[in-house]
C-alpha cells in the first residue's frame, strides 16, 4: 500500500547509465543482478528491450539521486521502483510491466483479482535470473503456492491432476495475470476449460446428463480429491444428493451392503457407476438410462 | 545502442549456453500409484537424459533446445526460435503416463480392442458363484492411459501495433479404463479402449494502441474418437439372454469459436476490458443401432445421427473507475448462453440389449446466465482498505425441474496492515439463491420424489468467512495464515443434499536467511461434510447420510546452496493423512462404514556436486509411503458381489525407494 512519492518527472538519469549501477550491484551483492545479461530483458538489438533504452534505469527509474555521491551519514535516497523502500507504489511499478508486456491477456489486468489484492508483478516474477521460475512450466507452481499452498496441498490427496509433478501447471488452465472469468480460468467457461483436454466429456450427447453441461465441479474437485477421479463424494451418495426415484436409487446403503453382508452391487466397486456407466452422457440410441 | 557501446560493466551474454545431463535412475517397484505421471512404465533401471541449450544474438535472434526426462514415459521436448519483437516460433511435445490400477484382472481377451470375448469354454451362470470357469479364466492386466501433445505455433509482429498468432495442438490419448456393462441387473466391469485425438487450432490477430487494445482470435477443436464402440459378451445368463452387449464410445465432435477481447483506458482514472464470444458445437457421428441382440430385430430410429448443434455465446464486461484518491468503483457483467438446437425425436429403448421398452424422447438442455456486480474499494487509512461489493445472477434453464433461479451476493472485505510486520484480510460473503416459480418434477418413469432438490438447481444460503493473515518476524522469517468456513444450506431440499460445509486452515511459515538458504514448513487441515436425505418410503425422508472427509497435510523443505562449498542441497517432505466417514441414519439402524483411510508419506532428497565450472554430479533419492483402505473395493473379488463380476482391484499398500545420479556438463 506504498504511496507515491516524489514527481517522477523532476527526477534524473544517470549520467553513466548501467555502469553507474553496476559499479554497487554485481553478482555478490545482496541481490545478484547479472545473470539479467542472459534475458529477453538484456537485448540491445531488440529497441523495446530496457538495455536498449536507459538501461538498468528503464525499469527502476532515473537513479541519479539514487547513485550520487552522499556526504558523511547521509543515508542513500531509495531508488524509485523495484527496490528497498521503493518511492513508487505497486501500482505504479506494475505500471512500468504492463508497459511493455501488456498484450494478450494481460488486457484484463485492471480490476482482477490479483490487481485488486495488491499483487505486484515481483511478487512472482524475477527478473535478474538466466530463467524466470514462474516462467518455466515444471516450476511454476511452487511460485503460485507461496500464496496458494491450501490449493497446492490437494495435489497430493487420493486423485489429483498431476500438478506435484510439474506435468501440468497451475497457467494450464488459469490466467494470473487477470481474467474476466471465475477463477481467473483462461477459457470463456469453466467446462470450457476442463474440454480443452476431455473433449470426449463434450458431446453434445443424445441423452445428456445436465449437470455435466452446466458445471464440471457439480461432481468434481478439480485441484484434488480424498475420492476416485477427483469427485467430491462417492457414489452412491453423490447420485443420492440428485436422485432419488421409486427403486434401487432411493434405497439407503449401509453396512449391511459390505462384503460378508449383502455385498451388494449398488455399494461395491463402482457403486452406480458399475451399470450407469456413461455418466458423462451417451450417444446410443437406447442409452437414455446413461448404461449404454 | 549507444548506451550499450557505453556500458562496459554490462555482461552481455552471445555465446550458447546450457547443460546436457546424462544419468541412471533405479526404481525398486512399479506402483501405479508412484509410477503415475512419473514415468516409470516398469520396475528396474532406466538411462535418463535432460538438454537445455539457449542462445541469444545481439541483434535479438534466439533459439533454444530444451528436453526432461528424455528416457522416461513424461518425457517432454520444445525448439522454439525467432526473433525478439519481430517472430516467435516453436514446437513442443510431451508424453504423460496415467496409470491406474495394476491389480486389475478380467476374463475377455481382445483388451485395447472394440471387441472383448470370453473364453471358448466360458460356462454362463445366474450370478457370479455360478460362474464355473472363472477363476481359470482370470488374468491380470494394466489399466492405464499414455497421452502425447504436440503443439507448434507461430507469432510475428508487424510494426508496433499489430500481432498474428497461429497455434496448432494435436492431443492424443491410447489406453484403457473401466467401466461397467450391464444386462438389466448384471453387471460386468470391462477394460474400456481409448484411442483418440483431439486438434487443436488457435488463431488470432491483435491491435495494440496507446490507450486501447483489441484481440479477434479463432479457437477450433476437433475431437476424434478411433473408437465407435466396446461390444463384450455377456458372461451370465440371463432373462432374454442376450449374448453380447454394445455401448456407444464417445462420438466425434467439433466445436468452433470466434472470439472478441478487448480494453480500453482513456484516462489513469478509467479502464475496462471484456470479451464477446460466440461458439458452435456440432455432432453428428452415426447411431450404432439400438440393439446388438439379434432376437429382437431391427429397432427404428428417427435419424441416423443425432446432428446435434449447441450455439455458444458468451460475454463479460468489467469497468473500473477511481472516483476519488481513495475510492476504486468496479462494475461488472456477464452473459453466457448455451443454446442447444439438437431435434428432439422419441427413441425406442431396448433396454440393456435385453428387450423393448418405452419411447424415450431426448432432452437436449439449454441454459442461459447473466448477471453483474458492483463494488466499491475504499482506502480508509495509508494502511487499511475495505471492500463492498453487491452481485444479482439469473440462471434459466430448459428441460429442467425449474425454469430459473435468481441469485444474490454480498460480500464485505477489510484489509489491513496494523503494524509493519502484519498483515490481515478478512472477507464475508453471503450468496442467496432461491427457485423462481415451482420445482416441478420431470416426467419420469418410475418417478422421482417430489421432495427431491438437485442440488446445482435447489434453494441455496452460501455463507463464507476467509481469515488470512501474515506476519513478518524478520526479514527473513514469516508466517502465514489462511482460513475458510464456507456453509451451504439447501434450506428447502428435504430430500437429497441438503447442507455441505467445508473449512480449512493453513498454517506456513519460511525462512530465508539468504539467498542460499531457504526453508519452509506448512500445515493444512480440511475439513468437508455433506448431509444427504433420503427416502425408501417416496415420502418424507427416512434416511439420513453423512459423509465427512478430512485431510491433514504437513510438509516441509529445506534448499540450501553452497553452505558447503560446491554443493547444493534440498529436502522436500510431504506427509498427507485422508480419513472419510460415512454413516447412514435410516429407520431400522444409525451405521457407520468403515473408515476410508488414504496416508502417503513422500520424501525427495538430492544434491548436485560441482567439480568444476563445467562438471557437477548429482544424486536423487525419493522414498513414498502410501496406504489406503477403502470397503468399496477392499475384499471384493470377482465374485463377491453375486451380479456384478468385479476387477478384484485392491487398495495399493507400499513403500517404494527410487534413486537417480547423473552428470551435468555446462557450457
Amino acid at each position: 500500500m506504498a504511496q507515491d512519492q516524489g514527481d517522477s518527472s523532476t527526477l534524473e538519469y544517470t549520467a553513466e547509465g548501467a555502469d553507474a549501477c553496476l559499479a554497487c550491484h554485481d553478482e555478490n551483492g545482496e541481490v545478484p543482478v547479472m545473470d539479467i545479461f542472459k534475458t529477453p530483458h538484456a537485448v540491445p538489438g531488440d529497441a523495446r528491450t530496457p538495455f536498449a533504452q536507459h538501461q538498468c534505469e528503464s525499469c527502476h527509474g532515473p537513479g541519479a539521486e539514487h547513485g550520487k555521491r552522499l556526504r558523511f551519514n547521509q543515508e542513500r535516497p531509495p531508488i524509485p521502483a523495484f527496490g528497498d523502500n521503493a518511492l513508487w507504489s505497486k501500482q505504479k511499478q506494475n505500471g512500468i510491466c504492463l508497459d511493455c508486456h501488456q498484450r494478450d491477456q494481460r488486457m484484463h489486468w485492471d480490476g482482477g483479482t490479483h490487481e485488486r489484492q495488491d499483487v505486484a508483478c515481483m511478487d512472482c516474477h524475477q527478473v535478474h535470473v538466466s530463467e524466470d521460475p514462474v516462467t518455466v512450466a515444471r516450476r511454476e507452481a511452487e511460485v503460485c503456492s507461496d500464496c496458494h499452498r491450501d490449493v497446492q496441498v490437494e495435489s497430493h490427496q487420493m486423485s489429483s491432476h498431476p500438478m506435484r509433478f510439474g506435468d501440468m501447471a497451475c497457467s494450464d488452465c488459469h490466467q494470473p495475470h487477470g481474467s474476466l472469468n471465475t477463477a481467473m480460468l483462461k477459457e470463456p467457461t469453466l467446462n470450457d476449460s476442463c474440454y480443452s483436454c476431455h473433449a470426449d466429456k463434450r458431446g453434445p450427447f443424445l441423452w445428456e446428463h445436465a449437470p455435466v453441461a452446466d458445471d464440471c465441479t457439480n461432481c468434481h474437485s478439480p485441484h484434488g480429491s480424498n475420492h476416485p477421479a477427483l469427485l467430491k463424494q462417492r457414489p452412491p451418495l453423490l447420485c443420492q444428493s440428485c436422485h432419488s426415484r421409486i427403486g434401487h436409487p432411493s434405497i439407503s446403503r449401509t453396512p449391511d451392503d459390505l462384503p460378508g453382508g449383502r455385498a451388494s452391487a449398488f455399494l461395491l466397486g463402482g457403486s452406480c457407476l458399475n451399470c450407469h456407466s456413461k455418466v458423462h452422457g451417451s450417444n446410443h440410441p437406447s442409452g437414455a438410462n446413461l448404461s449404454r | 545502442d549507444d548506451a550499450t557501446e557505453e556500458c562496459e560493466a554490462c555482461a552481455f551474454d552471445w555465446e550458447p549456453r546450457g547443460y546436457v545431463e546424462a544419468g541412471v535412475l533405479w526404481l525398486e517397484d512399479d506402483e501405479p500409484d508412484f509410477t503415475n505421471y512419473r514415468g516409470f512404465d516398469r520396475d528396474g533401471l532406466f538411462l535418463n537424459g535432460a538438454i537445455d541449450v539457449i542462445e541469444r544474438n545481439e541483434d535479438g535472434t534466439y533459439w533454444s533446445l530444451q528436453g526432461q526426462n528424455l528416457g522416461l514415459g513424461s518425457r517432454s521436448a520444445a525448439i522454439r526460435g525467432g526473433r525478439q519483437g519481430a517472430v516467435d516460433y516453436f514446437l513442443d511435445y510431451q508424453e504423460l503416463n496415467h496409470d491406474l490400477y495394476d491389480s486389475t484382472k478380467t476374463v475377455f481377451s481382445g483388451v485395447g480392442s472394440e471387441r472383448l470375448e470370453l473364453p471358448a469354454n466360458w460356462v454362463r451362470g445366474d450370478t457370479t458363484k455360478d460362474l464355473t470357469r472363472l477363476d481359470v479364466a482370470l488374468r491380470n492386466i494394466d489399466i492405464e492411459l499414455e497421452r502425447k501433445t504436440l503443439a507448434t505455433g507461430l507469432r510475428f509482429f508487424q510494426g508496433e501495433n499489430w500481432d498474428y498468432n497461429f497455434q496448432y495442438t494435436a492431443d492424443e490419448r491410447d489406453g484403457t479404463r473401466l467401466m461397467g456393462g450391464s444386462f438389466l441387473l448384471r453387471s460386468v466391469i470391462l477394460p474400456e479402449p481409448v484411442d483418440d485425438i483431439t486438434h487443436r487450432f488457435d488463431l488470432s490477430v491483435g491491435y495494440l494502441a496507446k490507450l486501447w487494445q483489441l484481440r479477434l482470435a479463432y479457437h477450433g477443436s476437433f475431437y476424434d474418437n478411433d473408437n465407435e464402440s466396446l461390444t463384450w459378451d455377456n458372461p451370465f445368463t440371463v432373462p432374454g439372454d442376450a449374448p453380447r452387449g454394445r455401448s456407444a464410445a464417445a462420438p466425434d465432435n467439433s466445436f468452433n469459436r470466434l472470439m472478441l477481447s478487448g480494453a480500453f483506458r482513456p484516462t489513469r482514472w478509467l479502464s475496462g476490458s471484456g470479451h464477446i464470444a460466440v461458439g458452435r458445437l456440432e455432432q453428428d457421428e452415426s447411431f450404432i443401432p439400438a440393439t446388438i441382440n439379434p432376437d429382437i430385430g431391427p429397432v427404428g430410429l428417427p435419424r441416423q445421427n443425432l446432428d446435434a448443434e449447441v450455439n455458444t455465446l458468451n460475454a463479460r464486461l468489467r469497468l473500473t473507475g477511481n472516483a476519488t484518491r481513495r475510492l476504486t468503483l468496479k462494475a461488472e457483467g456477464f452473459f453466457d448462453e448455451r443454446d442447444n438446437d439438437t431435434p428432439v425425436d422419441n427413441y425406442r429403448q431396448v433396454d440393456t440389449d435385453l428387450f423393448l421398452a418405452e419411447l424415450r424422447e431426448n432432452r437436449p438442455y439449454s441454459f442461459e446466465k447473466s448477471g453483474g456486480e458492483l463494488s466499491a474499494d475504499y482506502r480508509l487509512t495509508s494502511n487499511t482498505d475495505l471492500s463492498t461489493g453487491y452481485g444479482i445472477e439469473r440462471s434459466e434453464f430448459t428441460f429442467q425441474e425449474v425454469d430459473a433461479t435468481d441469485t444474490d451476493l454480498y460480500f464485505g472485505e477489510l484489509r489491513t496492515r496494523p503494524g509493519e510486520r502484519v498483515e490481515l484480510r478478512l472477507r464475508l460473503g453471503w450468496e442467496d439463491r432461491d427457485i423462481d416459480g415451482d420445482y416441478d418434477p420431470l416426467e419420469a418413469v418410475p418417478p422421482e420424489n417430489p421432495l427431491l432438490r438437485k442440488f446445482n438447481l435447489a434453494d441455496r444460503d452460501r455463507r463464507e468467512i476467509r481469515i488470512a493473515g501474515n506476519y513478518y518476524a524478520s526479514e527473513q522469517l514469516s508466517f502465514g495464515l489462511n482460513s475458510v468456513y464456507a456453509d451451504d444450506d439447501y434450506h428447502n431440499s428435504a430430500i437429497g443434499l441438503t447442507e455441505a460445509r467445508d473449512r480449512m486452515v493453513t498454517l506456513d511459515a519460511s525462512w530465508s536467511p539468504g539467498q542460499n538458504l531457504n526453508a519452509y514448513v506448512y500445515f493444512t487441515r480440511q475439513n468437508i461434510e455433506s448431509d444427504i436425505a433420503g427416502s425408501e418410503s417416496f415420502g418424507r425422508p427416512d434416511w439420513f447420510a453423512q459423509h465427512d472427509d478430512t485431510i491433514n497435510t504437513f510438509g516441509g523443505g529445506v534448499q540450501a546452496r553452497e553452505i558447503i562449498p560446491h554443493l547444493e542441497l534440498g529436502v522436500d517432505l510431504a506427509y498427507t493423512r485422508s480419513r472419510g466417514n460415512i454413516s447412514v441414519d435410516s429407520r431400522t439402524s444409525d451405521q457407520k462404514f468403515p473408515q476410508l483411510k488414504a496416508d502417503r508419506v513422500s520424501t525427495r532428497i538430492y544434491g548436485e556436486y560441482s567439480v568444476s565450472d563445467r562438471w557437477s554430479y548429482r544424486l536423487d533419492y525419493w522414498l513414498e509411503h502410501y496406504e489406503q483402505e477403502d470397503f468399496f473395493i477392499d475384499g471384493v473379488a470377482p465374485d463377491t458381489t453375486d451380479n456384478v463380476l468385479t476387477t478384484g482391484r485392491v487398495s495399493p499398500d507400499y513403500v517404494i525407494h527410487a534413486a537417480g545420479i547423473s552428470a551435468r556438463y555446462r557450457f
